[in-house]
C-alpha cells in the first residue's frame, strides 16, 4: 500500500493523536478511516457535518420514544385506530427532546420534522405558518403528520391559528405568543 | 499598514496515497487548498468523537437508517403503536401481519445487498429502537440464533419483533426451530431451509 504525506494544523493533529492514544488505535488508521468516510459521504452528495446532525436528530427521535414501524403495518394501524390526538402529544414530546438539544431556529426545527416525517415530504417553517406538500400520501397520513407539525410548534410556544388540509397540501397558520381561543377555528378541507 | 496573516503551524501527516488522490480532486472540484479540505475532516472527526462515535461508525449508522428509511418504514411515536397493538383484536393475525412485513423486508435487503445476512447484527440494533440488546451468533453458516433482550419493553413490542424477525429470516432461506419468548427476553434459532 502506497503512502504520502498530507499537511494538516498542527492543534487538530495534536488532538487526533490524542485520540488515536485513547483509542488504542494508530494515527494512520484514524486519518484514513476519516478521510475515506468523507469520500464516501462526498460520493452521496452529503457532508460529514449534514449527515452528523441528521444522526443527532435520529438520536433525539429514539430517546422521545419513537420506533421504526414497517409501511404496510402503518396503514393497517391508520385503517383501524383514531390516532391524530397521540401525534399532537407526540409533536409536542419530541419539540421538548429538540428544545433541550439546543434546537431554536426555525430552519433547524424544520430539518429535524423532515427528518423524521421523511425527506420526500416538502416542508416549509416560517414565523406564520407551516406548508406542508406532498401529493402521494394518504390523507389520514397527512392528518397525522399535520397533528404532529401542530405538536412540535405548541411546544416552541406557537398557538395555532387554523390548519387546512386538503388533497397532498397541509397549511398551518400560526402566531407565536399570544393566547387565542383555538376552539372552532380549525377548519379542514377533505380533497 | 496591511498586517500579514498570522502564521499556522503545520504537522504532516501520512495517508494511503489513493484515499490522498481522490481528495486531491474533491478539493480542486471545491476549489479549496488539500490543507484546508483535511484540516475541515479532521475537525468533523474530532465532532464525531465528541458523541464516542467514530466517523465510519456514523457513516455506518447513516447508511442503515438511511437503508430503513428507504424501505418505507416510518418513524412513530411507541405509545400510538402500542395503542394499535392492543386494540388489535386477532392476536395471530396481528403477529402474522407483522411476519409478513418481515418477509418483505428480508426481499428488499436480498435486493438492495450483497450479504444481507452479514448486516443483519448492525441492521437490527440501528433499527429496533425498543430493545436494550440484541445478539445475532452464526454456527456452520446453517444455523442463527438471535436474541432479543428488553426487560423494560412491553412483552407486546418482543412479541410482534419475533414475528417480523421471523419474516426476515423466513426470507432469507432460514426457518425457525426453536422460539422461547419470556418476559423481556426472546431466544431464535433458525435453520436452513432445505
Amino acid at each position: 500500500m502506497k503512502r504520502k504525506f498530507v499537511a494538516a494544523r498542527a492543534d487538530l493533529v495534536e488532538k487526533i493523536s490524542e485520540l488515536a492514544k485513547k483509542s488504542g488505535r494508530t494515527m494512520f488508521s484514524i486519518l484514513n478511516e476519516a478521510l475515506d468516510a468523507f469520500i464516501k459521504a462526498k460520493e452521496k452528495n452529503k457532508d460529514l457535518y449534514t449527515i452528523l446532525e441528521e444522526m443527532s436528530v435520529i438520536e433525539i427521535a429514539r430517546n422521545a420514544g419513537m420506533i421504526f414501524v414497517p409501511e404496510a403495518i402503518y396503514n393497517i394501524i391508520m385503517e383501524n385506530n383514531n390516532i391524530e390526538n397521540y401525534w399532537k402529544n407526540s409533536g409536542q414530546l419530541f419539540g421538548k427532546y429538540l428544545e433541550i438539544n439546543g434546537f431554536k431556529e426555525l430552519k433547524n426545527i424544520e430539518k429535524a420534522i423532515k427528518e423524521i416525517v421523511g425527506e420526500d415530504i416538502d416542508i416549509s417553517i416560517s414565523s406564520n405558518k407551516i406548508i406542508c406538500i406532498c401529493p402521494r400520501l394518504m390523507e389520514n397520513r397527512l392528518r397525522d403528520i399535520a397533528s404532529f407539525l401542530e405538536g412540535v410548534m405548541v411546544n416552541f410556544g406557537f398557538n395555532i391559528i387554523k390548519k387546512e388540509i386538503s388533497k397532498g397540501i397541509v397549511i398551518i397558520r400560526m402566531k407565536k405568543g399570544e393566547t387565542i381561543a383555538r376552539e372552532g377555528r380549525e377548519k379542514t378541507i377533505s380533497g | 499598514m496591511r498586517q500579514l496573516p498570522e502564521k499556522v503551524e503545520k504537522k504532516l501527516l501520512v495517508v494511503r496515497s489513493d484515499i490522498l488522490e481522490k481528495l486531491y480532486e474533491i478539493a480542486r472540484k471545491e476549489n479549496k487548498t488539500l490543507f484546508a479540505l483535511t484540516n475541515e475532516i479532521l475537525q468533523d472527526a474530532i465532532k464525531v468523537n465528541e458523541i464516542n462515535k467514530t466517523i465510519g461508525e456514523l457513516l455506518n449508522f447513516h447508511n442503515l437508517i438511511k437503508l430503513q428509511k428507504d424501505s418505507g418504514a416510518m418513524i412513530v411515536p411507541s405509545d400510538i403503536l402500542l395503542k394499535a397493538l392492543k386494540n388489535w383484536n386477532n392476536k395471530e393475525e396481528m403477529i402474522k401481519a407483522w411476519e409478513l412485513a418481515g418477509e418483505w423486508y428480508g426481499k428488499y435487503l436480498i435486493a438492495k445487498l450483497e450479504n444481507p445476512l452479514e448486516v443483519l447484527p448492525s441492521l437490527f440494533s440501528t433499527s429496533f429502537w425498543h430493545l436494550s440488546e440484541i445478539k445475532m451468533n452464526m454456527r456452520n453458516d446453517d444455523k442463527v440464533i438471535i436474541s432479543l433482550i428488553a426487560p423494560n419493553t412491553e412483552q407486546i413490542l418482543i412479541e410482534i419483533t419475533v414475528g417480523y424477525v421471523n419474516g426476515i429470516m423466513s426470507a432469507l432461506g432460514f426457518q425457525n426451530t426453536k422460539c422461547d419468548i419470556i418476559r423481556g427476553v426472546a431466544i431464535l434459532e433458525f435453520s436452513k431451509k432445505i
